[in-house]
């Protein structure tokens, strides 16, 4: 499995959508992980502070379900504090 | 009949379990006994192949200065013949406790600057250029997230947990990355204070001294790592996260923005900060900084000798 280049490639893809996405209201942090879906193939990770709707769906406004052919996963993670 | 091999230690075994089990309620109510096992005899200081009933007690003392209902007999009855005692030293063991005071102080032990509640000591580093040393933790813990002045006194233990100035004195700020809270990146949240009290070793609680410093660039998801912090002592965790921007609330309206950072499974609590996180190798990995209840944040090791001119090991791999 070419699992470095395509690491690489998801790379530079968060980073250039990384200041669009972090200017979505709850979004805490973007980073590169494993998705959680069974695959363990990489992602782009949005980690959002809570749940963006009422209905308990965790995916706010704006934020797309795949970027560049790479998908997109929402994490609830609560509010990032110094420990 | 042949005998199966093994059945006579068997049978051995089976008469010193049943010799310790005998013995075990007698040998704990003397004050000075801390423990009963069944283990190899030692000879003149020799381990020899022959099972005993092991008594072990906090200090050794000659029968003849012992009150007769506190000395031990050398034998012990049971089925098939006496079993011999052999009474060996060992300090009483103590639940460990990370919020105390300690000299020289380790790895994972509480720290913080003399207005901050509690963090976590990261280990003794060097400096690049000369060979002077320094005790690690984070800006937060150490220099009070930028408000502090060269100097000032840093407590071991930290100050939530009872340490006070100047009894617990152990080093001064000399050295912190600034947290920028104005919307531009950080890479991290450490900061050093020159030691000047006592000895602060490399050595981490339960892990040992780091091996080596991992580059950031051969970090990988889904890797286990460990650290041991003054809130929830020794913990694992896993990488779920890397490359990660992160936004991280100080308090007081003030926001701050970190980049490269590595992402993990919940392995701290509030006081863990500060705390060096490892492989499973024994490398040095990462700074624990921050974290919710979820997810831990750490800077990258890399990025905290660079920023701070200092080595926590001599190689890198």
């Amino acid at each position: 499995m070419p699992e470095k280049p395509s690491l690489e490639r998801i790379k530079i893809i968060k980073t250039r959508h990384e200041p669009r996405l972090l200017k979505q209201p709850n979004v805490v942090a973007v980073a590169v992980g494993l998705s959680q879906q069974g695959t363990a193939r990489p992602v782009i990770k949005v980690y959002v502070s809570s749940p963006s709707s009422p209905t308990g769906s965790v995916t706010p406004e704006g934020i797309p379900a795949e970027i560049e052919g790479v998908p997109v996963e929402v994490e609830v993670t609560g509010e990032f504090r110094p420990q | 009949m042949k005998e199966l091999p093994g059945t006579k230690v068997n049978a051995k075994l089976q008469k010193a379990v049943e010799a310790r089990n005998a013995c075990e309620k007698d040998f704990l109510s003397r004050r000075n006994v801390v423990g009963v096992a069944i283990g190899f005899r030692i000879i003149r200081g020799r381990e020899t192949d022959e099972i005993c009933v092991k008594a072990y007690v906090r200090s050794k003392v000659a029968e003849s200065h012992l009150p007769p209902d506190e000395a031990l007999p050398s034998k012990v009855p049971a089925d098939g013949g006496p079993v011999p005692v052999d009474v060996e030293r060992m300090e009483q063991p103590v639940a460990i406790n990370l919020r105390e005071r300690i000299r020289p102080v380790v790895g994972g032990y509480s720290v913080a600057h003399c207005a901050v509640t509690a963090g976590t000591v990261a280990t003794a580093v060097r400096d690049r250029q000369q060979s002077a040393f320094y005790l690690l933790s984070n800006n937060h813990v150490l220099a009070n997230a930028n408000d502090a002045n060269l100097g000032d006194p840093i407590l071991q233990p930290g100050p939530a947990d009872g340490g006070s100035y100047p009894q617990d004195l152990i080093a001064r700020l000399c050295r912190f990355v600034p947290v920028r809270f104005d919307g531009s990146t950080n890479l991290v949240d450490a900061a050093i204070g020159c030691i000047v009290a006592g000895d602060v070793e490399r050595r981490v609680y339960w892990i040992g001294e780091p091996v080596a410093t991992r580059r950031r660039a051969g970090v990988n998801l889904g890797e286990q790592l460990q650290k041991t912090g003054r809130t929830t002592a020794y913990t694992r965790g896993r990488i779920s996260g890397l490359h990660g921007t992160v936004s991280v609330n100080y308090g007081a309206g003030r926001t701050a923005v970190f980049r490269e950072q590595i992402i993990t499974s919940p392995m701290s609590e509030g006081g863990d900060s500060g705390s060096l996180v490892l492989d499973l190798g024994g490398n040095a990995l990462g700074l624990l900084f921050a974290g919710s209840s979820t997810h831990t944040i750490l800077n990258n090791i890399e990025d905290v000798q660079t920023e701070l001119g200092v080595l926590v090991a001599e190689t890198m791999v």
